[in-house]
């Protein structure tokens, strides 16, 4: 017998709180996803786009006093599918327009580069997490622990707000930062204290359903291949069946196509998209949401959307334990 | 009814009489759709080591999750360590350790990081967690393998990960589901050496389902019999080994057909298990002489006369014919 080991003991130290026990779940997890190469080299890359962004933060501050830079912030502002009084504005008064060319650039920040990385960074982590649970049986492990189904589903979704907060929210709060310290003088906070509220809003609607949604395709089977298939399968068919749909209607309908882009007729084929869809609850949240849209059915549709996942994963947990 | 228990463990050596049981289960059903796993099962454990045997199907997995909290009844009342299932399941598991059966770990993870997750879901705080988890590897004999991924382990090891884990957080009762498959006959009596020393020592009351008889008569007090979802045997094993009439129990040089027949011919009841094995029925150690004149006769040799007992294997074998199950 060697000489450390002392043979069986008895513990008797003090237990922590029983109701934080998921915290483990999610802190092993989020190792053991740090843990691969391909993760960390993809992490780096979502954060490119902050430059990109930030030199969007600089441009502006500039055009304040440069006024031969107005006319490249304007056009940024039609090109994100702007109305002409923001650009009225950037052109002839840009230091009243802060506050919404700040909520543009990080909207467009959340909208175009981060919703793909998300889909990215989320078909990388989240199908293996109850996939692997689930054929390795590691459940019988965790829950024969005081571990219930719902503390093991909210450790497994920390794991992954985890991630995508640190594309999303985490960039998008510095780039709020690089915004004041660029302005020329804190007096903008003042004007624009609500951005980050409204960034961990548009963190919170884009994080919160789409993790669900992924867990939910990780926990239906034991290959998270077909997790990783299902989860770019739903933005993919919904993309496409969208543009298609969008597309047939105009044609349909005759016109310029930039013009009915928009309209309310060719709206409704936005359920179809997930991409759509948090496009426009992010766009509620800035505040750049056109007068003519309601954003009532998307947040219905979305808290719908995360209700139905969580459902799925908390029975499909339960009838993995007792079987 | 806790602090009652928790008393009765205490005086547990002194004076087993007043001891509470570990497990009660009072008419506790179980269907899946249309199968009945478990039918109005009555059964109290008491401290010690329990074996519970059955075939397969027979229900023993259902129970063991049902203990566990994992599995909720249709019917019946379940109390563990005096907690009422389901309401104090997390009481339940914070005392309870348990091995599954089947295979199961954290992908990616090396033994000793599962171990100390493991301990940190029971409540182990970091670093205490850590030295706890050394400490019950050190116990489970693995040595420098902790530090290699659960992946890479031999079917043994990975046994041996699962008895580590299970007694992280020093629980109360143990429940064993199949501990010593996999491992090779060394690490088979060092596994048992280790259940009976937790349970003399350090007075932990253990529940070894097994279908290994051998592993039952090494370690186990108690012996529970289950088939098609209903308890057959629930009886200590020195009792059970008592036979249910008297005899004696022959051991023979060489085949020992020709003493059967001249034991048959003087009248007695004989059993032949095997080639060169003898029961006979109704005789004593006095009569022995008997048996000498017959061998004499029928030109055998007598290696070893011993009163007679009663096997676990014809008893578990009696329990589940007797339930309708025909065993291959």
């Amino acid at each position: 017998m060697p000489l450390h080991d002392v043979g069986y003991r008895r513990w008797t130290g003090r237990r922590t709180f029983p109701w934080g026990r998921w915290w483990v779940l999610a802190l092993v997890g989020i190792q053991l996803v740090w843990r691969g190469t391909w993760l960390k080299r993809t992490l780096v890359l979502t954060w490119l786009p902050a430059v990109a962004a930030a030199a969007g933060f600089f441009l502006y501050e500039q055009s304040i006093t440069q006024p031969e830079l107005r006319r490249g912030l304007a056009d940024f502002t039609r090109i994100v599918g702007q109305d002409r009084a923001i650009r009225d504005l950037v052109m002839e008064e840009p230091e009243a327009a802060r506050h919404q060319v700040w909520s543009i650039l990080l909207l467009a920040f959340f909208r175009y580069p981060q919703a793909l990385v998300m889909a990215l960074i989320v078909g990388l982590i989240a199908p293996r997490l109850i996939a692997y649970d689930v054929r390795t049986r590691a459940y019988l492990l965790l829950f024969s622990r005081p571990i219930g189904v719902n503390e093991y589903v909210l450790g497994k979704l920390c794991v992954v707000w985890f991630y995508l907060a640190i594309i999303t929210t985490v960039p998008a709060l510095v780039l709020y930062l690089i915004g004041v310290f660029l302005s020329p003088d804190l007096g903008v906070v003042s004007q624009t204290w609500d951005l980050p509220l409204r960034v961990l809003a548009a963190s919170v609607w884009l994080i919160v359903p789409t993790s669900l949604v992924a867990l939910a395709f990780s926990s239906l089977t034991i290959d998270s291949r077909y997790a990783a298939f299902a989860w770019f399968a739903m933005w993919v068919l919904g993309w496409a069946a969208y543009s298609i749909l969008t597309l047939v209607q105009i044609s349909v309908q005759g016109g310029p196509m930039r013009r009915r882009r928009w309209s309310a007729d060719a709206a409704h084929w936005e359920f179809l998209s997930p991409y759509h869809i948090l496009g426009r609850v992010q766009q509620w949240c800035f505040g750049l949401l056109p007068e003519q849209q309601s954003v009532g059915p998307y947040l219905i549709g979305l808290v719908l959307v995360s209700l139905l996942a969580w459902m799925v994963v908390r029975r499909r947990m339960r009838q993995v334990s007792t079987a | 009814m806790i602090l009652l228990h928790k008393l009765a463990l205490i005086i547990d050596a002194s004076t087993p009489s007043i001891v509470l049981p570990i497990i009660e289960l009072e008419e506790v059903s179980k269907a899946f759709g249309s199968r009945h796993a478990l039918t109005a099962v009555n059964l109290s454990i008491r401290p010690g080591v329990s074996g519970l045997l059955g075939p397969n199907g027979s229900g023993k997995s259902t129970l063991i999750k049902t203990l566990l909290g994992l599995v909720r009844p249709t019917g019946g009342k379940v109390r563990v360590l005096g907690y009422e299932l389901p309401g104090a399941v997390r009481a339940v598991r914070d005392n309870v350790g348990y091995v599954p059966e089947d295979d199961c770990f954290i992908s990616g993870l090396t033994g000793i990081e599962s171990a100390q997750m493991v301990a940190r879901l029971s409540g182990l705080a970091g670093l205490e967690a850590l030295r706890r988890a050394h400490e019950v590897l050190d116990f489970a004999d693995i040595g420098q393998e902790r530090y290699r991924a659960v992946e890479s382990y031999s079917t043994g090891m990975r046994q041996k990960l699962k008895f580590a884990q299970a007694l992280i957080h020093d629980p109360q009762l143990l429940i064993l589901d199949e501990p010593t498959t996999g491992l090779d006959p060394d690490q088979r009596h060092s596994m048992l050496k280790r259940i009976g020393l937790l349970s003399r020592e350090f007075g932990k009351s253990v529940l070894l389902s097994t279908h290994i008889l051998p592993d039952v008569r090494e370690v186990c007090d108690q012996v529970i019999i289950l088939s098609r979802g209903r308890i057959r045997v629930t009886e200590s094993l020195a009792t059970l080994s008592k036979p249910m009439r008297s005899g004696l129990h022959l051991r023979t040089v060489g085949a020992a057909e020709s003493l059967v027949v001249e034991l048959r011919h003087l009248g007695y009841e004989v059993t032949q298990p095997a080639r060169d094995q003898i029961g006979v029925i109704g005789l004593e150690s006095q009569d022995s002489q008997l048996l000498w004149q017959a061998a004499y006769r029928a030109r055998v040799a007598i290696s070893r006369i011993e009163p007679a007992t009663n096997s676990l294997e014809q008893i578990f074998l009696e329990a589940v014919r007797e339930s309708g199950y025909a065993p291959a």
